[in-house]
């Protein structure tokens, strides 16, 4: 608007000035003031030209996430700025910015200020994560893949079958990505997530490239809907910010209403997760999406007020004194029976869900080559995930209900 | 013989006697330590209660002392001697201070074994059987690494005369266990990496007591052909003419010394991972304590420093009345590599052998 009003003023004061120069006698200065009037009316119209496609930029609009707090969406008039913050672990000074432009789209250095571009619209897009695969196919955008990372991870069947024709291309997996291959796949953007600063090397490379990257950290989130809610950043890409808006809310609505029916329950159950390495047992702490969930589900946490940014490794002995007190052992890896359990440490038959049999793991739905779709479509149903765990802690909430990703172990 | 030197020979034993004693007794001080500290904090008086077997306060300690530090100590005093010992021998026969009990590759061939069980099998979709075979599989794993290792050096062994070359073909198949391990790593996720990392890290506290049987009668075995083998080990230090001059023929020493040190140090990285350090730093403390070079000192002398250092190192990787842990193999480097600098600076050379 500013910059419109501006030219706006200063025509009428060239004609005006015009009008009053014409004079027979000084064709000189005449011939001058033409010069600069044609020279300053081009450059009128050209700014005239811009503007109309210049975005509206006094209007900046920041969309408040209602669980998230990884990301951030601004619109810049008819732009979309994407903030990543904290972009992998114990990263809270490093944040990413993305611009998203429209074909044809002028970005003024004012709104850009220093951002990386992603150029619209996106029709080819690499996914290095199975998360990445899950918001795709729920903003149904699939079609758009064009190559994945570590394909045997993948569980949707759609992708798996345009995998085997050849239709998608596996790039590698981790740090060993064949760039020859991503390049040939002629990109539009690539989804990336960083375990480590490690993937800063990666970012550079693929910008060396020319190749856009969008870096996604939902895996930090620290609560299952926020998660999820980092279906926004993605719906951006392909201007589906309303779908998936519809999308979360339906789902949180469904996640929320599912908690409130635990609120009452009079006995919370204590629950251990996961397996450990040899003797040494990374505890996750109680700050994290899986501590969220048992909580939700109307059951304690055994660790519920340990507070850390990554896992901790724990001597097993402490672990077993802490585990006395607990009723269920969920996500127990890759055990896919209580005889598993025991044969890698005995010592674990001392364990009280062991002994009573209350072990479940969320391995119901593993596919031949080792891809879990809790990891993958699990990210976009956090409401199925609390109904399962609810259904495991609390049956007599929800009446007869079929588990969808968990299953009980057999002994 | 003259009558001072008499008594200068009788003055070494009794100092060499003391030194046994005072390591033994330090032994058994750090084994009781080993017992009584740990992450869960449990009264002395309960522990000892659980011991003389009274009935525990708390049935959890009873579970923790029995089933998780005792069979933990346990391990860490074979660990400590077997792989000691078996650095001892190595030292000896490849007249070599830097020697270990890994030269023989023994090591690299375990981490291929456990390398292709964790990061190749499960690529190819083994995942089920391995999974029923519980910690049982990388035990095996490791042991066929090894032992094919084991097999090329032994079968060049009997036709190679030079030691050293000996040495260096050991240590190049150990590089090509190293590489072939490397390009599994190159391709394997995460999780996999991670269960291959852990496994190098070494661990004491993973030994079931079905284990730790099988680990005690072998390293036992293991350590009975050494004590058996001193005098050989002694000729074999003035060099293999020596030996040959003694009627021994270096190639069947050299086998025997090889099948006690793979039987010490492949059942150890076996059931423990490659535990480093203590086989290389332990043999060189036991030179300078016991100032002699005759292995029926030696040997033994190892054997306790070797049990005491495995002992510490395993106090301090529990982190005492905290709940995390350190892995062993940091806390052995962290621990032996001082010791050995202190040696160098010292003495301003690695003691030598004889």
């Amino acid at each position: 608007m500013h910059e419109n009003s501006v030219s706006d003023k200063k025509m009428p004061n060239l004609r005006l000035i015009k009008g009053k120069l014409i004079q027979p006698a000084n064709w000189f200065f005449i011939f001058i003031v033409s010069l600069f009037y044609l020279f300053a009316t081009s450059c009128i119209n050209k700014r005239e030209k811009a503007s109309q496609n210049l975005p509206d930029t006094n209007s900046v609009v920041s969309e408040i996430n209602r669980y998230a707090r990884g990301f951030s969406i601004t619109k810049y008039g008819n732009f979309d700025m994407l903030e990543v913050k904290k972009p992998w672990q114990g990263s809270e000074q490093v944040n990413f910015k993305y611009l998203l432009v429209k074909e044809g789209e002028i970005v003024p250095d004012s709104i850009r200020k220093g951002a990386d571009l992603i150029r619209m619209p996106i029709e080819r897009i690499v996914c290095t994560s199975t998360t990445h695969v899950a918001m795709l196919d729920a903003l149904g955008k699939t079609n758009a893949i064009v190559g994945v990372s570590g394909s045997d991870l993948i569980t949707n069947k759609e992708i798996k079958e345009r995998i085997k024709l050849g239709e998608i291309r596996d790039i590698g997996y981790g740090r060993e990505l064949n760039y020859e291959v991503l390049v040939s796949l002629r990109p539009d953007v690539v989804l990336i997530y960083g375990v480590e600063s490690e993937m800063t090397g990666l970012i550079h490379k693929l910008k060396d490239l020319g190749i856009s990257v969008l870096m996604n950290g939902e895996y930090l989130e620290e609560d299952p809907l926020g998660k999820m809610e980092w279906i926004k950043l993605m719906a951006t890409l392909f201007g589906l910010g309303e779908k998936a808006t519809v999308l979360f809310d339906s789902v949180a609505t469904c996640y929320e209403l599912l908690k409130s029916k635990t609120e009452s329950v009079n006995h919370r159950p204590v629950v251990l997760t996961g397996l450990p390495w040899k003797d040494v047992w990374y505890v996750s702490p109680g700050n994290t999406a899986n501590a969220k969930f048992i909580e939700a589900a109307g059951a304690t946490y055994l660790w519920e007020d340990l507070e850390s940014e990554k896992a901790i490794p724990m001597d097993l002995e402490s672990v077993y004194l802490k585990a006395g007190n607990s009723e269920y052992w969920i996500n127990t890896g890759t055990a896919r029976s209580i005889g598993q359990i025991v044969s890698m440490d005995s010592r674990f038959s001392y364990f009280p869900p062991v002994s009573s049999g209350k072990v479940y793991n969320n391995i119901a739905r593993v596919n031949a080559t080792g891809g879990n779709d809790y990891w993958e479509s699990g990210l976009m149903h956090p409401d199925i995930i609390l109904r399962d765990l609810i259904s495991i802690f609390h049956p007599e909430l929800l009446g007869e209900q079929a588990l969808v990703y968990y299953q009980k172990l057999q002994p | 013989m003259s009558e001072p030197n008499k008594a200068s020979i009788h003055l070494k034993k009794r100092r060499i006697a003391i030194s046994m004693g005072i390591l033994f007794l330090l032994g058994l001080i750090f084994f009781v330590l080993d017992i009584f500290l740990g992450s869960v904090h449990i009264p002395a008086g309960d522990i000892l209660r659980i011991l003389t077997g009274e009935a525990a306060i708390k049935v959890e300690w009873k579970v923790i002392i029995l089933d998780f530090r005792i069979p933990r100590t346990l391990t860490a005093v074979l660990v400590g001697a077997a792989l000691s010992v078996s650095g001892l021998q190595m030292q000896t026969i490849f007249r070599n201070p830097l020697a270990g009990p890994y030269v023989l590759g023994i090591s690299s061939g375990a981490s291929l074994g456990v390398a292709i069980l964790v990061m190749g099998f499960t690529s190819l979709g083994f995942t089920a059987v391995l999974d029923n075979a519980g910690n049982w599989a990388m035990v095996i794993a490791a042991t066929l690494g090894s032992g094919l290792i084991l097999m090329l050096i032994l079968s060049v062994s009997v036709r190679i005369r030079d030691i050293m070359t000996i040495l260096i073909l050991g240590i190049l198949f150990g590089s090509i266990a190293t590489a072939l391990v490397a390009v599994l790593q190159y391709f394997s996720t995460e999780s996999m990496l991670k269960s291959f990392i852990v496994w190098t890290m070494g661990s004491l506290g993973n030994v079931s007591s079905g284990q730790l049987r099988i680990l005690s009668f072998t390293v036992l075995l293991g350590i009975l052909i050494s004590l058996a083998s001193v005098k050989i080990l002694n000729a074999m230090l003035l060099g293999e003419d020596y030996a040959r001059t003694l009627g021994l023929d270096p190639k069947t020493v050299r086998m025997i010394i090889f099948i006690s040190t793979s039987m010490l140090a492949g059942t150890v990285t076996a059931f423990c991972g490659p535990v480093g350090f203590i086989g290389i730093v332990v043999p060189h403390i036991a030179r300078l304590v016991f100032k002699t070079a005759d292995h029926s000192v030696l040997l033994p002398g190892s054997l306790l420093i070797g049990a005491v250092f495995m002992l510490i190192s395993d106090i301090f990787s529990k982190l005492p009345g905290y709940d995390q842990v350190l892995p062993i193999n940091s806390v052995t480097a962290l621990m032996g590599i001082p010791v050995i600098i202190w040696i160098i600076i010292r003495r301003k050379k690695i003691t030598s052998l004889s």
